[in-house]
């Protein structure tokens, strides 16, 4: 058994910490040998996923993108030995993402998808006190180490009731990681039969540790950089609240189980969060109570999805047992999920009131090409896993290509869903490095001595 | 060469690995990147194919602990792989005709390669760098690149209808799917 050398790791990514607030800062470095004093500095305030004995009312974790790596001037075989994707960054990447029209890295908030993004601090917290006393003293500090300018700022809030902003409960599912020390919840794992589970290895997400492979994940160099470190996922995720509403009355309208049924089918889980699986004709607020069950399925009696549809949001994203090989392939295509929504929701039977809301989509993995780009673009942009043609994800597929895009509910008769149209647009984003303790030790001590 | 290597239902899986010319590997994955795709590939012009593709190896792979001796390519080789309706023969004379300049500015990197000027001869140097696929899997190697074409264009109307039809009374269904799609 893996025991991971929690200490070492930062703490958002063994754990949710569940905080409601959050605060997004994006530093670029413009001097490397300051940048490396305040490197140390901060790494003594960094939270760690060592146990806490009270839940604190604010943390920081910290990541570096590429070009935040290249400009602290890293020798140039550590920047070379990283993975190639990183390196060129998400915006590179968007035609593997999908990433085009109204989402295109041209249109993006600036600068994410510039060379100017390097630091990402992200700041967690209880209350908007604490969140704004964090945020002062980071900023003193930044300032008073000199050498780097605060490009751009983010603020996430949680909404009632862990929603987001089309009305789902979100964050349910995420990987159980060996050796977190963290309860079991059933569901969360790798599938085993007889509805049985088990941890993920964690070389899955934290580099240094052993993977589904049985071997430790491609790293970069040396391991004092690498080790108990991983890769984050930054999307910034504007939803069209509006149009996802009609889109789904529209369909509403000619579906014998009403709207509600139907927004269940599309995502796989009934609003208040229950898995549809587990109670198919509707929500149960004892179920999502319960962490033994609210993630407790799998869809191995439901090869045909007249449960859960094999289109739905979350079977794509999580297929679980539904793929060949009883889910062995699923368990090198897992993500840990750390979003939190931001902009207020907009209120029942509004319009569009013209307001950016929507998701800070992030992620964590030990390998961004064959977990997050692939899931995003063979899952949830193309079909063809699924045996669903041209069928993209309901939810955050951009519904490119030659239409009309539909979903389809299997049943006697089937129920297909649309035309449908792109409800969630991109705004940015980034790749980072998430590095250890350890590794924030050598960054600081790295770029020092250059 | 064994047929039941190459074959599945009616397509047949060509594998052709031809030593490039030193130094020469360079400029081919040049020419090569910048070959248009989609509809505009030079393989778009080539009927019958379902899957084409081409990659400069540049040397074996080892992936292990250190060993004493490891073996490395004498030449760097293009590697030309390719899935395609029908048989061998006339595939190849398509290759000549239909890739035409095209075959010319990728081949002519590979050593002795004798241009699409000579049938024989060009049909002859495919032939002898052509290599077992060894393990060919069609999922259905019985459709042809057009019938393949005209299934996903009728599934894309089919489900345009669906879409518009959804909720029709049963009658205007019937006459509905009739102007659609009867005769």
């Amino acid at each position: 058994m893996t025991e991971l050398d929690l200490s070492r790791i930062q703490g958002f990514v063994v754990r949710g910490y569940r905080l409601p607030l959050a605060g997004f800062i994006f530093v670029r470095i413009d001097d490397a040998t300051r940048a490396a004093a305040w490197i140390s500095e901060i790494a003594t305030e960094v939270l760690t996923a060592a146990p806490w004995s009270r839940k604190p009312d604010s943390g920081l974790n910290v990541a570096f993108s590429y070009a935040g790596l290249a400009a602290l001037r890293l020798p140039g075989a550590t920047l070379a030995s990283f993975p190639e994707e990183f390196r060129e960054g998400m915006a590179a990447r968007a035609d593997a993402l999908g990433d085009k029209g109204e989402s295109a890295p041209a249109n993006w908030e600036r600068p994410l998808g510039t060379q100017d993004v390097h630091v990402l601090l992200m700041i967690s917290a209880a209350n908007q006190q604490a969140l704004a006393d964090h945020d002062r003293r980071i900023r003193e500090g930044i300032h008073r180490a000199g050498g780097l300018t605060v490009v751009k700022d983010q603020i996430g809030n949680a909404l009632a009731d862990n929603r987001e902003h089309f009305g789902y409960a979100d964050g349910f599912a995420q990987p159980e990681i060996e050796g977190a020390g963290l309860p079991s919840q059933p569901g969360d794992g790798a599938p085993l039969r007889e509805d049985r589970w088990r941890p993920i290895r964690a070389g899955e997400f934290i580099l240094g540790y052993p993977d589904e492979e049985n071997v430790e994940p491609r790293a970069p160099t040396p391991d004092r950089l690498a080790t108990n470190g991983t890769f984050l996922v930054y999307r910034k995720l504007h939803q069209d609240v509006a149009a996802f509403r009609a889109q789904l009355a529209r369909s509403a309208a000619l579906y014998p189980g009403g709207e509600e049924l139907l927004a269940a089918k599309i995502v796989g889980r009934w609003r208040d969060g229950t898995p549809i699986d587990l109670s198919p004709d509707r929500p149960d607020p004892a179920i999502v109570a319960d962490p033994g069950r609210n993630n407790a399925f799998s869809y191995a009696r439901d090869a045909d999805g007249l449960r859960c549809p094999i289109g739905a949001h979350v079977r794509r994203t999580n297929p679980r047992d539904s793929l060949p090989f009883e889910g062995r392939l699923v368990n090198r295509h897992r993500l840990i999920r750390r979003g939190i929504p931001y902009g207020d929701p907009l209120p029942a039977g509004a319009d569009d009131d013209g307001k950016d809301r929507g998701v800070i989509f992030m992620c964590l993995q030990a390998s961004i090409v064959r977990q997050f780009e692939f899931i995003q673009s063979q899952w949830i942009n193309r079909g063809n896993a699924f045996t669903l043609g041209e069928d993209q994800d309901v939810i955050v597929a951009p519904q490119d290509g030659p239409g009309p895009h539909k979903m389809t509910i299997p049943g006697n008769p089937p129920f297909f869903v649309g035309p449908l149209q792109r409800v969630v647009t991109v705004k940015g984003g980034e790749y980072f490095f998430v590095p250890g303790m350890n590794g924030l030790e050598f960054l600081a001590s790295a770029a020092a001595s250059e | 060469m064994s047929a039941a290597n190459n074959i599945c239902g009616q397509a047949y899986s060509l594998t052709v690995l031809t030593p490039i010319v030193d130094g020469h590997e360079i400029e081919l994955a040049d020419y090569l990147n910048r070959l248009q795709t989609g509809d505009q590939s030079p393989l778009a012009r080539v009927r019958g194919t379902h899957f084409a593709r081409w990659v400069v190896i540049d040397d074996v792979i080892f992936e292990g602990p250190e060993q004493g001796e490891r073996d490395h390519l004498q030449h760097p080789r293009l590697l030309f792989t390719s899935n395609f309706d029908g048989d061998l023969e006339p595939y190849l004379e398509a290759l000549r005709t239909d890739l035409a300049d095209s075959a010319d500015s990728i081949w002519s990197h590979c050593i002795g390669y004798p241009g699409t000027g000579d049938p024989d001869a060009f049909v002859r140097y495919f032939r002898h760098h052509q290599i077992d696929s060894s393990l060919f899997f069609a999922a259905y190697g019985d459709r042809t690149v057009e019938e393949v074409k005209r299934g996903l264009a009728a599934r894309a109307k089919l489900i345009a209808f669906a879409l518009r039809a959804q909720g029709m009374q049963a009658a205007d269904l019937k006459s509905a799917f009739l102007r659609e799609f009867g005769g």
